[in-house]
């Protein structure tokens, strides 16, 4: 089965090491990106079903990336993955369609959560497993849309 | 007619301007009545401005006299003026707290003089000073007058005793002035603007003294003994500097509390990137010992990983001691210029990557260099600095900051430069007053760079802002010559 291509954004080299170790085998390909800039210049060039994102980086942070995104018309899922997590940043990008949002410095769910990104990317909403890990985003959406009645 | 009585008030108020650089407030309830202006202005010139005593002789006179008017203006504007001239916080107290002299010691005392024909020196007899000033008090007050006319032309030539009787009537005149229009306000005026805030910081018991003076200063109408009124005024004042001492150092400390506040978001970030790489080594030596693959070198690399990173948070949590310490009661050390600058670094070099700042550091000639000195203490004015530099540039097209150390003519010299435009002139000589600030309400206490001020000037050296540069630029000079290893 297809498992999509990932995309991973993050200015500390050995976390991008990291995570393109416990996510290749979840992934089809694992780009990696040092910045927004670069994580830009990939997906001209590739198709990328889920791209898992610091938020502070320089050049261009987590949040310029999505609107960038997002004004070309891409629907990518996006996972923050940050140790800046609060409720006013979660607000502001789930208004850009994040797909969910992972604090810093754990990794628990990291691989839960990146799986389903690559599942959406892909078109493959249905049949998605239950969630497991549920993170406060996922929580704070819930509460956003009426306890989770859509 | 004279050209006096054909001017208007706006002709004064230019002429006055001109020649003082601003208008005192002192000539604020006779602007819209030029005759009266003209007089008073005339006054001034002739028996004030133009009167040949030295400077800091008159204004020593008219600060000890202003402090038996009930209207504060004359008192906080001649001592003032005070500091420009050279007299720092704590010789200008003192001079304010010169007891009203009393009858009998005056009475006892003469001072020989150098005769009617020799001018007196002012600047290097201050006994003699003191007791020209103590005479002056009792001429003021019409008390034991004419013996003090008596001893004053002993001591003074004819021309230097006519000048400071011209000067005695002009300062009743002033203040009788001041007393009659209590509206006149010190706030409004520039000298003491320029200089207030600088020297209560210098000495909080000047701050007790001018709230209290008309409590502490006993007029002289009486024959109040010397010491006891001496005892009992120093009293008051250590009672309430003590309270005044305690007030400045909690500024000070909250001033260091708003500087970490300011860098918190940028200092979690610093310490969570490494957590989150050793939390994720960790979980990959886990999936590597499930694989049994705890031998090989991948397995190898994230040990050597999660213990450099270890490091990282280390020198950051060795950083966040600067804030920690009470650095002002260390004993001075030894260190070298690249610790200093490497812990001023610690706490603030990711959020300048983070907000795309480019940071320029050249230090490496002096990096060697070793200074006697409190280094948490000049880490600290460094760091305060960069958050300067980094707050005016954050949200600028261009944005670096240089750190320049370097030695220049047995001076250590820090240069701190950012890609602003520099600083309007109209604050570059209040930036290190205390309290002064361009940050909106809450965000800075304008005590960095005083703070900084201080504790530069304690190791002996300067702190100056450049305006000759382009770009926004702070020099710091620290002599090498004691203590350099």
């Amino acid at each position: 089965m297809n498992k999509g291509n990932l995309l991973l954004v993050d200015d500390e080299p050995l976390i991008l090491k990291n995570l393109k170790f416990s996510l290749t085998s979840y992934a089809d390909s694992v780009f990696l990106a040092a910045d927004g800039q670069e994580a830009l210049n990939i997906l001209e060039n590739a198709e990328i079903h889920c791209i898992l994102c610091d938020v502070n980086m320089p050049r261009m942070n987590g949040l310029e990336l999505i609107k960038k995104v997002r004004e070309l018309g891409n629907d990518v899922p996006f996972i923050f993955f940050t140790g800046h997590g609060n409720k006013e940043m979660m607000i502001e990008v789930a208004r850009y369609g994040a797909f969910d949002f992972i604090d810093k410095p754990y990794f628990d769910g990291v691989e839960e959560v990146v799986c389903r990104g690559l599942r959406v990317g892909l078109k493959l909403n249905a049949g998605l497993p239950p969630l497991e890990f549920v993170s406060e985003y996922q929580k704070l959406l819930t509460e956003l849309n009426g306890n989770g009645e859509e | 007619m004279t050209r006096i009585e054909n001017r208007t008030s706006s002709d004064l108020r230019a002429e006055i301007q001109g020649r003082l650089g601003f208008f005192p407030p002192f000539f604020e309830p006779a602007a819209d009545r030029p005759h009266i202006l003209a007089n008073l202005w005339a006054q001034t010139v002739s028996s004030y401005l133009d009167n040949p005593l030295p400077a800091l002789f008159k204004e020593q006179l008219a600060a000890i006299l202003a402090r038996y008017c009930n209207v504060p203006y004359c008192l906080l504007s001649h001592s003032c003026t005070l500091r420009p001239l050279g007299m720092g916080a704590k010789a200008i107290l003192n001079l304010l707290m010169t007891p009203t002299p009393s009858i009998e010691e005056l009475r006892n005392k003469t001072v020989g003089g150098p005769g009617r024909e020799v001018q007196f020196d002012f600047e290097n007899d201050q006994a003699k000073v003191d007791f020209v000033l103590a005479c002056c008090v009792c001429i003021y007050f019409n008390v034991d007058a004419l013996s003090c006319h008596e001893k004053l032309r002993r001591i003074l030539s004819r021309d230097n005793y006519d000048d400071l009787i011209v000067f005695l009537a002009y300062n009743r005149t002033a203040l009788t002035w001041a007393e009659a229009h209590p509206e006149i306000s010190h706030k409004e005026d520039q000298r003491v603007q320029q200089n207030l805030d600088a020297l209560i910081l210098a000495e909080p018991a000047l701050r007790v003294f001018f709230e209290n003076y008309l409590e502490l200063v006993q007029p002289m109408t009486s024959t109040i003994s010397y010491d006891v009124e001496k005892k009992t005024l120093l009293e008051q004042i250590a009672n309430k500097s003590k309270e005044l001492k305690i007030q400045q150092d909690l500024a000070i400390h909250n001033s260091k509390f708003t500087l970490l506040g300011e860098m918190a978001s940028g200092i979690a970030h610093e310490i969570n990137n490494p957590l989150t790489i050793i939390l994720g080594s960790l979980h990959v030596m886990q999936s590597l010992s499930k694989s049994g693959l705890q031998g090989g070198e991948l397995f190898k690399e994230q040990i050597t990983n999660i213990g450099s990173t270890t490091n990282r948070i280390v020198k950051i949590i060795k950083g966040l001691q600067l804030f920690a310490r009470d650095a002002g009661d260390e004993p001075r050390a030894v260190a070298s210029v690249d610790k200093i600058v490497t812990d001023a670094l610690s706490l603030c070099q990711s959020r300048f990557r983070n907000n795309s700042i480019s940071l320029r550091i050249n230090a490496t000639e002096t990096g060697n260099l070793k200074l006697r000195c409190r280094s948490a203490q000049l880490s600290q004015v460094i760091l305060s600095l960069l958050n300067n530099s980094f707050e005016a540039v954050r949200d600028k097209e261009q944005k670096w900051i240089e750190l320049d150390v370097s030695t220049e003519a047995s001076q250590l010299r820090i240069a701190v430069t950012d890609s602003g435009p520099g600083i309007s002139r109209d604050f570059t000589t209040k930036i290190f007053q205390p309290f002064f600030t361009t940050k909106p309400p809450g965000k800075g206490t304008g005590l960095g760079l005083s703070i900084s001020k201080g504790i530069i000037e304690e190791h002996s050296g300067t702190i100056a802002y450049d305006g000759a540069h382009p770009h926004t630029r702070f020099i710091i000079k620290l002599p090498l010559t004691n203590g350099v290893v």
